[in-house]
């Protein structure tokens, strides 16, 4: 490496900045496009032009020959950027888009999804990041297996970190593909096109570097537009602009002065209020707390979250990155309450009470084709309204129908959206709302097809099969992998429209019970016979898997047909959640790794840790 | 081999010897494993602290939530910052004793 060399990345928090008032400057064209009138569409192609411009510029900016830059960026990463970057990596789909879902469902039971995701941060800081950033490999997979382990080790690990990233890419472009149809009105699969597109020549150029300055520059974006309407919202109401502390005046308490009523009437019973304040449905203890440490477990041994340590130069560095990383998730996460509550709120507001011959005069938004289409995020009597005599239809045929409780639904993973639109909130703060929601899955969806195909790259092919390989030919191979792993899985994306949970808790689980086990070990530098450590990831994997797939889909592979295993633990659980199979593989992993540290403390072995 | 390390270490303080500071894997560890014995005390008593406090309130937001959303996660993140920073402290200072 020439001393001359200036690693584009050193320059991140100055780009970030411009960044940022280039942002403002075309948000402020947006709006000025709505004041003169032109159609809504055009403000909505600007931001997302401008998005794509960021990955695009990253990846020509960043853009190198050189293989040691391309994995590590010359370890000129800076704590509080790179924490930026693994928070934007950590902002995906499920804290987007599903958890204000799952808060508005579950209530109290989402809790558990939360802090999960916050002590998987914390995990990350404190274990994963010192021990990735001092360890200096290249992969994950490189971390984990030592240099006496056997080809069936590094191929299970290898097995394990591709699956992850893979399925969690998989996951991030549907819901890529979802976002653009339902709020930007294009078709999925072109939608999904253009976003592998655009991440594809991105990482294909720069690598790890041009993955770390985008989601660093990208962070202050998916911020502010999650907040936006939050704060917009929280400020018209109670006059607050904090709706992390403002959404129980501004929402929970009138929302639950309306149950009462609707309760005293008659109206509805106590099952189908509202269940935010009241106690989780489906959760026991058991399932509560596995929940938690499989999600924290998985978070703290993703791939595409870990490798960002690797353009750290030092343990001391690397822990307060992630520090960082949990600072910036907290600012986000932390308001996906409110947005469940702010959603309720306008549901209530807005349809509650209304009779159907009412809907064309006072939600006349409901019929309206637009970018946005409300009719495509709630759900009246079961089905998305589409003209006013279907909705009829659907309620039983009399247009005197008073809409209740039961009557109104919305769509979990497009929540937030809901509320913005429920909300009468401007065109522009649902067009940033839009924008933020694809940023943060294409930096999810980045970090995970470049740690799959760095992964395969260099621990498949160079590791197992041309160890002499020249640099050249490893860099051209990896930047084939990418390419082909993008395709791949935006084609799987088009193909195979839905199942996106199934494929989240597959992602985790597996996570959970095979990576972190080692990673542990790895951080606390316990020792482990290899022969144990193959048995553990092994065990891990199978029972995951096993349990995963009997609970989710059965016997006979099919989703909803009512032959799912009902897997009950006797004095703790009656059902447990399919993503806590991996909670379970989890324990099988650390009584194997357990009993590998025991026999490795009685043979006086010496420690694996390289 | 955590538990036993960590035995060892109380089982050290209670005799009555000098403590020798645990080395940052330690420190990591038993961070990690008090955080997981906080969280398996917080689910089992889940059920008795989702029914209390989700009718308690605290700016009108119910205390089960005031808790984990923003009390906890506060206090964790104040604990990691000074974590990290008395880390990277006694990391320097083991590197500067191995320099002299």
């Amino acid at each position: 490496m020439s001393a001359e060399y200036n690693p584009p990345l050193k320059t991140v928090g100055n780009l970030a900045v411009m960044y940022i008032a280039s942002f403002a400057l075309v948000v402020f064209f947006a709006i000025t496009l709505q004041q003169i009138g032109a159609p809504v569409h055009y403000g909505a192609t600007l931001m997302v032009s401008f998005l794509a411009t960021t990955w695009l510029f990253a990846g020509f900016f960043a853009g190198t020959m050189r293989l040691s830059v391309f994995h590590r960026a010359h370890e000129a990463g800076a704590a509080p950027q790179v924490g930026q970057a693994v928070a934007a990596g950590l902002i995906s789909s499920m804290v987007y888009l599903l958890l204000p879902g799952e808060f508005y469902q579950s209530g109290l039971d989402a809790l558990a999804i939360y802090f999960g995701w916050m002590l998987g941060a914390v995990f990350l800081a404190i274990l994963a990041a010192p021990t990735y950033a001092s360890a200096r490999t290249v992969t994950l997979t490189e971390l984990l297996v030592n240099r006496d382990s056997s080809m069936a080790m590094r191929i299970m690990c290898l097995l394990a970190v591709v699956i992850c990233s893979l399925l969690l890419a998989l996951v991030q472009f549907q819901a890529i593909g979802r976002v653009g149809e339902l709020l930007l009105g294009i078709p999925g699969p072109i939608v999904v096109s253009v976003s592998a597109a655009v991440i594809c020549i991105c990482i294909l150029f720069g690598g790890l570097q041009s993955l770390s300055i985008t989601r660093a520059m990208i962070y202050p974006v998916i911020a502010i537009a999650f907040l936006t309407p939050l704060v917009w919202l929280s400020a018209k109401l109670v006059g607050f602009p904090i709706p992390q502390f403002s959404f129980g005046a501004a929402a929970l308490q009138p929302v639950s002065e309306i149950d009462a009523e609707l309760l005293k009437a008659g109206f509805a019973t106590a099952e189908e209020m509202f269940s935010m304040t009241s106690k989780g449905q489906q959760l026991d203890s058991f399932n509560f707390v596995a929940l938690i440490l499989c999600i924290a477990a998985a978070i703290a041994a993703m791939p595409h979250l870990v490798q960002h340590f690797g353009v750290l130069g030092g343990r001391a560095k690397a822990r307060r990155s992630g520090v960082f990383a949990v600072l910036f998730l907290f600012i986000v996460i932390s308001a996906a309450p409110a947005a469940a509550a702010f959603t309720k709120l306008e549901l209530y507001s807005s349809l509650l009470g209304l009779q159907l011959f009412d809907l064309p005069i006072n939600a006349e938004w409901l019929f309206e084709a637009g970018n946005i289409s409300a009719a495509s995020l709630v759900s009246l009597c079961g089905e998305h309204p589409r003209s006013l005599e279907q909705v009829i239809s659907a309620c039983g045929g009399s247009e005197e129908h008073i809409l209740s409780v039961q009557d109104i639904g919305v769509e979990l993973d497009m929540a937030m959206f809901a509320m913005a639109t429920l909300g009468d909130l401007p065109m522009i703060v649902k067009m940033l709302l839009a924008t933020g929601a694809l940023a943060a899955l294409w930096s999810t969806a980045d970090g995970a097809l470049f740690a799959a195909a760095n992964t395969l790259s260099e621990d498949g092919y160079f590791k197992n099969f041309q160890t002499k390989s020249p640099l050249g030919i490893r860099l051209f191979i990896a930047r084939i992998t990418i390419l082909t792993l993008t395709v791949l899985v935006a084609a799987g994306a088009v193909w195979m429209n839905g199942y996106g949970r199934f494929l989240f808790d597959c992602a985790f689980a597996i996570g959970a019970s095979v990576l972190f086990p080692l990673l542990l070990m790895k951080s606390l530098k316990l020792p482990v016979t290899p022969t144990c450590q193959l048995a553990a990831m092994t065990g891990g994997m199978i029972v995951t898997i096993v349990l995963l797939l009997l609970t989710s889909v059965g016997m006979d592979m099919q989703f909803g047909t009512g032959d799912e295993f009902v897997a009950s633990i006797p004095f703790l659980t009656d059902s447990l959640l399919p993503i806590n199979s991996g909670f379970l593989g989890m324990m099988v992993a650390f009584t194997f790794l357990g009993a590998g540290s025991r026999r490795m403390k009685t043979k006086n072995y010496s420690t694996v840790s390289d | 081999m955590l538990f036993s390390r960590l035995l060892n270490l109380i089982s050290t303080q209670f005799s009555g010897q000098k403590l020798k500071r645990p080395g940052p894997e330690l420190q990591s560890g038993l961070l990690c494993a008090g955080l997981i014995l906080a969280v398996l005390v917080f689910g089992a008593l889940w059920p008795y602290i989702s029914a209390v406090f989700s009718h308690a309130s605290l700016f009108d937001i119910p205390l089960a939530y005031f808790i984990v959303v923003l009390l906890l996660p506060a206090v964790i993140l104040a604990y990691l910052f000074y974590f990290a920073s008395r880390q990277e402290a006694s990391e320097l200072k083991a590197e500067e004793s191995c320099d002299e």
